[in-house]
Formats: structure tokens, C-alpha cells, sequence
């Protein structure tokens, strides 16, 4: 074929093509398909989000039935229903007692806190754009919980202290340091040319230098700081009261709502800075409101909780595998496993040996290390481009 | 912050000056080879079933676990403590000597060496490695559980032995066998649905202490039955649910040697507030009893016993008054008077003051 | 649509990266920038996408600064296409795209938006590829996506970054046709960084080349490449010849001589200086 020949057929296929295109009047178009590759995509995440729901209010009712304390189900079910309609059943006291005032907020909290500390790992992910991370690879939840830890010793008692106004106290202390090491972080992962290893590496050394910090009030604390301060450290899940439900739970659910709004915005950040900028996504505003907010998720939960590791990490992973980078389905769905898997964690800690508890830190590494790494050989893709 | 940072300061001071009071105790020491007393080896075997060979009397002890710091004292041997942990502050004259480890836990080695003594004595929380390299370095470690109440005697009488006062330590030893044998004597009898459930807690909640612990012990030699007593972990951390299921007839809380008062009371009314437990029996009988750890080791373990028996057979104890036998121990043995807080309630609840009214 | 830059300006630290650069472009018109490694030709396209704030001058489109529009504003007027974009978290190529609807979109995506989405695949063949994770897909593949990203934004203004740069030659074709196409039937203005002069020169009716951050010459490829802007700027030697295809390029010898390695081999000028030195 001679240029020239090739030139009008270029030209003959090109102004077709453009012909295609003419057509379709600016994007408001009438005539729609109901079906198609997106319709199915989209589909499938529902009922995976679906799924994963039923999945997690199956887990806290399972969760509710078992336990070291050997009560029927029967009468479980009883109380429950006693609870819920206000009327006092046949169920023995102390057998309410145990699931309405230590089982069910324990689970709870579990849930709670799985779900808070999985939203702030994968918007953290989102935002930096680096798989590694989370609340607790960053250095936050050490921070946060430096923070509340100062608040305790500085002569807030939280368990012969004055309830709520102390709780709220060392709640915006965890926060203020947690926010403090979001910031540098964040701060560092915007100068030109850093590595994404060197972000990670920074937050590990904060995490290091707040331990210290923690150790250090440990050191120097009297002996009622001191105890105060170890039974907040060591409180973790054991520690769950309605009071500490009620304060989390607004708290959680709104920041995980306003984080939703992201959601378009951290798909764009997805295809880089300059495209998100280009697709009219303030990249400055979004990284600072959703550092902000994924902070005070992490730091509200750390606060009640001590700090607990891997759940942020692992769960948004698993969503992305089971319904891809999407955040709009994304965020709940690392939200839900996160939950999940905390709150099997937490029973598999206070029933494998029952009545003696295990460190949920213990299980959560057992069950989500072996998940975890299974499924990244499975998958086989490269995080890193 | 201050206070400790002048804390600080004043061990940084203390360890400083610590040549000096080494240098002052063997110049007291030194007319002492042409006096009566004359130095002989002795074989120990410590409460660890250690064979641990002791020229006596000693002249120069570190003594690195409270229980026994106490014991020396009362042998009149005090001034031959060189240097001891940090909880050894009871009675409170002995705050004045060097303190060389915060407890037999983390000993400084360094420290212990310099100082050259003839013992060092601590107890089990030393580490075997730590033992054998105190050892290695010439000094003879012994090594005992002062929580356990059988131990007590092996303690006191080998205490005797190490700094020459055999006579003194059989008066102690005997004063506490006497209280231990009336403990047992009576609580022989008891059996079954007689024993209250009784939940031990110590360092932070849910935390007690499983079978062959000495708290497990001296539950049962007061007549009690450990709620733990069964579990496979030696100090297990108990899932509250199980615990409020068990509903525990006595509960007993240590606090730290330096939790008095008022602090006592908040350990208290903790439990009382703790969510699970306010249907036990113990909560709402108000059987919840802070112990100090003062009377959980060395010799006055046995006032310590003398209360939880109390506490947990008020009726088969009506006659028995523990502080007042604190008083005896400390005036006779230690020449002081009873002060401060060992145990909340002070006069062990409202049951026990009926009770102890009606005697 | 009309663009309109004037007396742009652009420093990094220390260091002037645009001087001063001026240009403007009617709807209907296909602009080429050309230049050497280095001249600022990404420096300019980032500047003209509000990527970068410039430090002088200003870019109008129909006579509104862009630094004032908002963000969608801006995203629905002007779609920018990078040289590379990282893929950390892959979409499929159907999500990728359809992030190009971002500025029409509320929270879920109507029928209307996906049509958008699923012509623009058609139109660049990735139709195919379309439930795939950007992670699968060779080179030119994602290239392709990546121009479909913005042209599913439907913008007025098109700046691309080397779009061909790792295409095969079929694809660069192809890709060059369907802009030309779109520049004709829809009346946009695609502004396009390119290394290939032939390209460049063929595709584009206007040609910008710019040299140390300045605009050396602006006009028709005919004006535009000379052999004496092509030494001045390049440091080539080049022979120019038009046939029906276009100004054809090629470029024959550096003009200061080879450097060693194909000095020793015998080829280019007699014994280039650097040779001997």
C-alpha cells in the first residue's frame, strides 16, 4: 500500500470513527441499557456487601451464645428478648447480667472497633496510596494511645475517676496525638520524591518513640498512676462498657459517613495526584479532612481499647480483593471484615481456654498472619507499580 | 513530676554516697575477728532445694525481696543490709539503705558485685541466669518464695542461722506457728458447702492466681476454696463472665505496699462497681476485702492469714481480733506501733464487727 | 472553545522552567509541542491543566482564567492526560474510565453516565479489556485507558502528555487518527506533547517548539521545521522533504559529532571533535 493510499484510508477510518462520536448529544442521553459489564460488576459487590452484613450480624449472635459463663441458649434468648421489649423474663440475674452487661457490650465493642480501625487503615491506604498502611504501621494508634496514656497519668482517673467527662478527656488527648503524628506523616508524604518505604519507615520510628513515651510514663508514674495506666494498656476488649458503646458508636458512625463522601475522590486519588486534580478533586482538602477524620477513628478506638494491631492492615486487603478498589464499596466492606474478624478473634480469645483469656493480639495474629499471606500468593499482584 | 524528679535525685545521691556506707560497715566490722564470735561455713538449702554454702554470721547482706529485709529486722540484724530492693520499705527505717534492684527482678548486678557482699537473698522472681552470675562472682544467692506460709519458718530460722540469732528467730518462728496451728486447727473441721468460693485478684482486674500458687495456699489454710484453684495457668487472666457465673463468696484484692487509704478504698470500690459482679454474693454482702502486701509475704504473712481466715469464717474466728495480734508482732518483735492501713475495711466489713462486737 | 496563554512563566526552585510563553488556539485546531528533553515541554501542559500554578502570566479559556474555575468547573471544560500514571490499588478499565465521569457524577452512576463510559471504550477498541484490573494490561493498553478516562470527562480541551509514547506503531496511528477525528467532528482543541517530529508534523496543523523553557517558534510544521530551528534547538543535523503524507523528518548526524562509541565505528562526519579530544 502506497502513503498515499494509506492516507485516505486513515482518513476515510478516522472522521468515522469522529462520526461515532458526533453522535451522542454532550452525555445527557435518553435511551439506556439496563444491563451491561458495569450493571454486573456492581451487582456482585451488593450482594458481597450484602453478604459480608448478614455474615456479621450472624457472628454477633453467634458471639452472644457462647462464652465461658454456660448459659442455655433458650435463656439467651430470653433476655434478648427481655432487652429489646423491656420486660423482665425468667432468666436468672446473673445469667442477664452476663450478656447484657459483659457479653453484648464486649461484642460490641469488638465490632466497633474492628470496623473503626479497618476504615481508617483503608482510607490511609487511599490517601497515601500505599498498601502498607494503617493505624499501626503509621505510628497513630502508638500516638493516640501516648496520648491517652498522658491523659490517665496527668490525674484523669478512668477507673476511680469521674465517668464520662474523664472518658471524653483522655479521648481528645489520644486524639491530639494521634492527629500529631497523622500530620507528620502526611506531612513528609508530600515532599517531592519520597518513597513510598520511607513514609512506612517513619511511621514504624513513631510508633518506636511513643512506645518510649509510654514506657517512659510507665517509669516514672506513682505506683496509682501506674495501675491506672496498665489497666487502661491492658484494658483491650475486656474492658467494654455501655458507657464507652455510647461515646464510640456516634463517633465511629459519623467520621465513617463523612469519610463515605470521600469515596469518588479517593477513586480519583487512585489514578494519581495530577488526574484527581484534573478530574476537580481538591487533592490538598481531601488528604487533610480525610486525615483528620481517619486519625480520629483510629484514635477514638485506641482510646478505649489499647492499642490493637493488624486488623486495619488486613481487612481493607481482603475487601480489595472481594470487591476490588472501588471505595464506595470498599470502605464498608473493609469496615464489615474488619469487624468480623476482630469479633472472631476476641470469642476464639475468651472461649479457646476458657475461663482463662488469651490476648486477642495472640489470635488476631494467628488467624489473619496465615489468611493474609495465602491470600497474597493467591492473588500474585503487584501492590507497587 | 517534681517529686520525682527529686526521687531521682535522691537515688542518683544515694548510690553515689553508697562507698561511703560500705567503707563505714567494715570498720564496725573489723574489731569483730578478735571478739567471741567465730566465722564457720554452714550448708543452706534454700527454698529453692539450693545447697548454698555460707560462712556465719554474715556481716554484709543484700537483701533484694521485702519478706526477708523485714526478717532481718526483727533479728536486730538490719544494720547488716547493705543494700535492698524498692520494695523493702517496711519497717520504714530500712528506706535509708541503698536500693540496688526494683525487685528480684531486675537486680543490678553491677551494683551487687561492687558492694561485695556475703548473701545476696531474694526471692523466686530472680532470674536463674541472674543467680548463676551472682555466683560466678563469688557470692552465695539464696533464693525463697516468702509468700508461701510454710516457707516462713524455713526462712526465719535459716535468717537466724546467716546472722548468728538462733534464740530470736525460734521466738518468731514459734509466735507464727501458733497462729498458723491455730488457723488449721480450726478450719480442720470444715468441709464442703463450709468453705466460701473465694476469688483472689491482684495487679489488675480479672488477674488471680491458679493451683500451687501461694495465694492458692494460703486460700485454702484459711479455709477458703480458690475459684481458680482449677485452672491449668498459673496466674490466668479470668473471662469476667465465667467469674460472675462462679458468683464469689469472699473477694480478696492486694494493693501495692505503698496503697493506703484511701487508695484501698478505690481498688474497693471498683469491685463493687465492676460491671458482672453486681449480683456476687461478695458484692452484695460487702465480702470485698484490700489486703496489702505487706501481710502477703515474710513474717507477718501470718497476720495477713490471720484476716482472710477471719474474713472467710467470721462465725468459726468471732473471738480472733488479727490487729490486735498485728499490735502483739509489731511491739514485741519490731518495738513499734501499728500504723498506717494493711487492710479495707478496717475492722473487716460490717459482718465482722457485728461478730466482733458480740465476742 | 477558545485557549488563549499568555506570557507563562514557571520557575522550580533556583532554576526558570517557562519563559514567557505565549500561544492561542481556536476550536477545531490540533496543536503539537515539540522540543528537546528538558525544554519544559511537561512543565507547560501542567501549567496549562492548573496542575502547576504558574508564577507569571495566565491561561484563558473563552477569556475565563482557569485559576479561577472550580474544580469541576475545570474538569468538565479540560481533560489532562500524564505521561504515567501509577497504579497502586488497579480499577478495571471499565472503573478507570468511568472515573472520567467524576465531575457529572452524585454518589451512584446513572445509565446516562455509563453509556459515555461504554462508547468511549468502543471507540478505543477496550471494550474487550474492559472487565480487566489496569495491573493486566500491556503498556499501550493502559495509554488507551488513560486517553479514555479523559475523553469520558468530554472536555473542550484536550492536553496530553506523549500519548504515543508506548504505543506500536498501528496504535500511535490509530490514537493520532481518532484525536484528529474528534477535532474535527466535535470541534475540541487537543493540545499534545510529542517526541516524534514526523508525527508531529503530519497530525498537527499547529506546532509549537520550544527551547529552554521559551517558545522558539509557533506556526504550520512547514514554518515551524527548518533545518536551522532543528540545529538550533536539537543540535541535528536533519534533512526535511514533504510528500503526500506529510513533512517527512529525518535526522541525520548530531551536529557537534558523534560521541566515542560510533565515532571508532566508523559512521557520521569525519572523526567528530569529541572523538579526539
Amino acid at each position: 500500500m502506497d502513503p498515499e493510499t494509506e492516507v485516505r484510508e486513515l482518513k476515510k477510518r478516522g472522521p468515522a470513527a469522529g462520526e461515532e462520536v458526533a453522535r451522542r448529544p454532550g452525555g445527557q442521553l435518553g435511551e439506556q441499557k439496563r444491563s451491561g459489564p458495569y450493571i454486573h460488576l456492581v451487582g456482585r459487590r451488593r450482594l458481597k456487601l450484602a453478604g459480608l452484613v448478614v455474615a456479621l450480624v450472624a457472628a454477633v449472635l453467634g458471639a452472644v451464645c457462647i462464652g465461658s459463663a454456660g448459659i442455655r441458649l433458650g435463656e439467651i434468648w430470653d433476655i434478648l428478648i427481655g432487652a429489646v421489649t423491656a420486660t423482665p423474663g425468667e432468666a436468672r440475674p446473673v445469667a442477664q447480667t452476663v450478656i447484657l452487661n459483659l457479653r453484648l457490650p464486649r461484642v460490641l465493642l469488638a465490632v466497633m472497633a474492628g470496623g473503626s480501625l479497618a476504615g481508617a487503615g483503608v482510607v490511609m491506604q487511599g490517601l497515601l496510596r500505599n498498601p502498607l498502611a494503617d493505624p499501626y504501621i503509621l505510628g497513630i494508634s502508638a500516638g493516640a494511645s501516648f496520648g491517652a496514656a498522658l491523659a490517665v497519668v496527668l490525674g484523669v482517673g478512668l477507673v476511680t475517676g469521674s465517668g464520662l467527662a474523664s472518658q471524653w478527656v483522655v479521648v481528645a488527648n489520644a486524639f491530639v496525638f494521634g492527629l500529631l503524628t497523622t500530620f507528620l506523616i502526611f506531612g513528609l508524604a508530600s515532599l517531592r520524591g519520597l518513597a513510598p518505604e520511607t513514609l512506612i519507615l517513619t511511621g514504624v520510628a513513631l510508633g518506636y518513640l511513643f512506645s518510649a513515651g509510654v514506657s517512659l510514663l510507665k517509669y516514672l508514674s506513682s505506683h496509682e498512676e501506674l495501675r491506672e495506666l496498665t489497666l487502661w494498656l491492658m484494658g483491650g476488649l475486656v474492658g467494654a462498657k455501655w458507657e464507652t458503646l455510647t461515646l464510640l458508636f456516634p463517633v465511629a458512625l459519623a467520621t465513617l459517613l463523612l469519610l463515605l463522601r470521600y469515596a469518588w475522590d479517593l477513586n480519583a486519588l487512585a489514578a494519581g495526584e495530577e488526574v484527581a486534580a484534573n478530574l476537580g478533586v481538591n487533592v490538598a482538602r481531601l488528604r487533610r479532612n480525610g486525615a483528620v477524620l481517619a486519625s480520629l477513628l483510629a484514635s477514638a478506638t485506641v482510646a478505649f481499647t489499647g492499642i490493637i494491631g493488624f486488623v486495619g492492615l488486613v481487612a481493607p486487603h481482603i475487601g480489595r480483593f472481594l470487591v476490588g478498589n472501588d471505595y464506595r464499596y470498599l470502605v464498608p466492606v473493609s469496615c464489615l471484615l474488619g469487624a468480623l474478624l476482630l469479633l472472631a478473634a476476641d470469642t476464639c480469645a475468651r472461649t479457646l481456654a476458657r475461663p482463662v483469656e488469651i490476648p486477642v493480639g495472640i489470635i488476631t495474629s494467628l488467624i489473619g498472619v496465615p489468611f493474609f499471606l495465602s491470600l497474597l500468593f493467591r492473588q500474585r499482584r503487584r501492590w507497587w507499580s | 513530676m517534681r517529686s520525682k524528679v527529686l526521687m531521682v535525685c535522691f537515688f542518683v545521691t544515694a548510690l553515689s554516697l553508697l562507698p561511703l556506707f560500705s567503707g563505714g560497715c567494715a570498720t564496725e566490722t573489723a574489731p569483730e575477728p578478735s571478739g567471741p564470735v567465730e566465722k564457720a561455713p554452714v550448708t543452706f538449702v534454700d527454698g529453692t532445694d539450693q545447697e548454698v554454702q555460707i560462712l556465719c554470721p554474715v556481716d554484709k547482706v543484700v537483701s533484694i525481696t521485702s519478706g526477708v529485709s523485714e526478717i532481718l529486722y526483727v533479728l536486730g540484724s538490719a544494720d547488716k543490709i547493705v543494700a535492698r530492693d524498692s520494695y523493702s520499705v517496711f519497717p520504714p527505717s530500712l528506706e535509708g539503705i541503698p536500693v540496688v534492684a526494683e525487685s528480684s527482678h531486675s537486680p543490678n548486678l553491677e551494683a551487687i558485685v561492687e558492694m561485695a557482699p556475703d548473701v545476696v537473698i531474694a526471692d523466686t522472681m530472680l532470674k536463674d541466669d541472674l543467680r548463676a552470675r551472682l555466683e560466678e562472682a563469688g557470692i552465695p544467692v539464696l533464693v525463697y518464695t516468702t509468700s508461701y506460709p510454710e516457707q516462713t519458718e524455713l526462712v526465719v530460722t535459716q535468717m537466724g542461722r546467716l546472722v548468728g540469732q538462733e534464740e530470736r528467730a525460734a521466738r518468731l518462728v514459734e509466735f507464727s506457728e501458733r497462729y498458723y496451728g491455730l488457723i488449721k486447727e480450726r478450719v480442720a473441721g470444715l468441709e464442703g458447702e463450709a468453705k466460701p468460693r473465694v476469688y483472689y485478684e491482684w495487679q489488675k482486674p480479672f488477674h488471680s492466681a491458679g493451683p500451687a500458687t501461694p495465694a492458692d495456699e494460703r486460700i485454702s489454710l484459711a479455709g477458703g476454696v480458690n475459684i481458680a484453684g482449677a485452672q491449668p495457668v498459673k496466674y490466668p487472666d479470668l473471662a469476667p463472665e465465667w467469674l460472675a457465673t462462679r458468683d464469689p463468696q469472699v473477694i480478696v484484692r492486694m494493693a501495692s505496699r505503698t496503697e493506703e487509704g484511701e487508695k484501698m478504698q478505690a481498688l474497693r470500690d471498683e469491685i463493687l462497681g465492676r460491671p458482672g459482679l453486681e449480683q456476687a454474693t461478695a458484692v452484695r454482702e460487702g465480702r470485698v476485702y484490700v489486703m496489702s502486701w505487706g501481710l502477703g509475704t515474710g513474717i507477718r504473712s501470718v497476720i495477713g492469714s490471720l484476716y482472710w481466715a477471719k474474713w472467710f469464717q467470721p462465725e468459726v474466728f468471732a473471738d480472733l481480733d488479727p490487729e490486735a495480734v498485728h499490735r502483739e508482732l509489731l511491739r514485741d518483735f519490731y518495738g513499734l506501733e501499728l500504723e498506717g492501713d494493711w487492710v479495707y475495711p478496717e475492722n473487716g466489713g460490717q459482718r465482722q464487727e457485728v461478730g466482733g462486737r458480740n465476742s | 472553545m477558545r485557549l488563549a496563554v499568555q506570557n507563562l512563566s514557571f520557575n522550580y526552585p533556583g532554576h526558570p522552567v517557562l519563559q514567557e510563553v505565549a500561544l492561542e488556539a481556536e476550536a477545531g485546531e490540533l496543536l503539537s509541542l515539540v522540543g528537546p528533553n528538558g525544554s519544559g515541554k511537561s512543565t507547560c501542559l501542567k501549567c496549562l491543566a492548573r496542575v502547576l500554578r504558574p508564577v507569571g502570566g495566565a491561561v484563558y479559556l473563552d477569556g475565563r482564567d482557569v485559576a479561577g474555575l472550580s474544580g469541576r468547573e475545570l474538569a468538565t471544560r479540560l481533560g489532562y492526560v500524564p505521561q504515567e500514571t501509577p497504579q497502586v490499588f488497579p480499577l478495571t478499565v471499565y472503573e478507570a474510565v468511568l472515573l472520567g465521569r467524576r465531575p457529572y457524577l452524585g454518589w451512584s452512576v446513572s445509565a446516562g453516565n455509563r453509556q459515555v463510559v461504554e462508547e468511549v471504550l468502543r471507540l478505543l477498541h477496550l471494550e474487550h479489556l474492559a472487565a480487566r484490573t489496569l495491573d493486566q494490561l500491556s503498556g499501550g493498553e493502559k495509554q488507551r485507558v488513560a486517553l479514555a478516562r479523559a475523553l469520558a470527562q468530554e472536555p473542550q480541551l484536550l492536553l496530553l502528555d506523549e500519548p504515543t509514547a508506548n504505543l506500536d506503531i498501528r496504535h500511535q496511528l490509530e490514537v493520532l487518527g481518532l484525536l484528529q477525528a474528534l477535532v474535527r467532528r466535535r470541534g475540541i482543541i487537543v493540545f499534545l506533547v510529542l517526541h516524534d517530529l514526523n508525527l508531529a508534523a503530519r497530525f498537527a496543523e499547529k506546532m509549537l517548539l520550544l527551547h529552554q523553557g521559551r517558545v522558539f517558534a509557533a506556526g504550520s510544521p512547514r514554518q515551524v521545521l527548518s533545518p536551522e530551528n532543528i540545529r538550533a534547538v536539537y543540535g541535528v543535523e536533519a534533512r526535511l522533504w514533504e510528500d503526500g503524507v506529510g513533512l517527512q523528518v529525518v535526522a541525520l548526524c548530531p551536529t557537534e559529532g558523534w560521541l566515542p562509541g560510533p565515532a571508532e565505528a566508523g559512521i557520521g562526519p569525519a572523526n567528530g571533535s569529541r572523538g579526539n579530544k
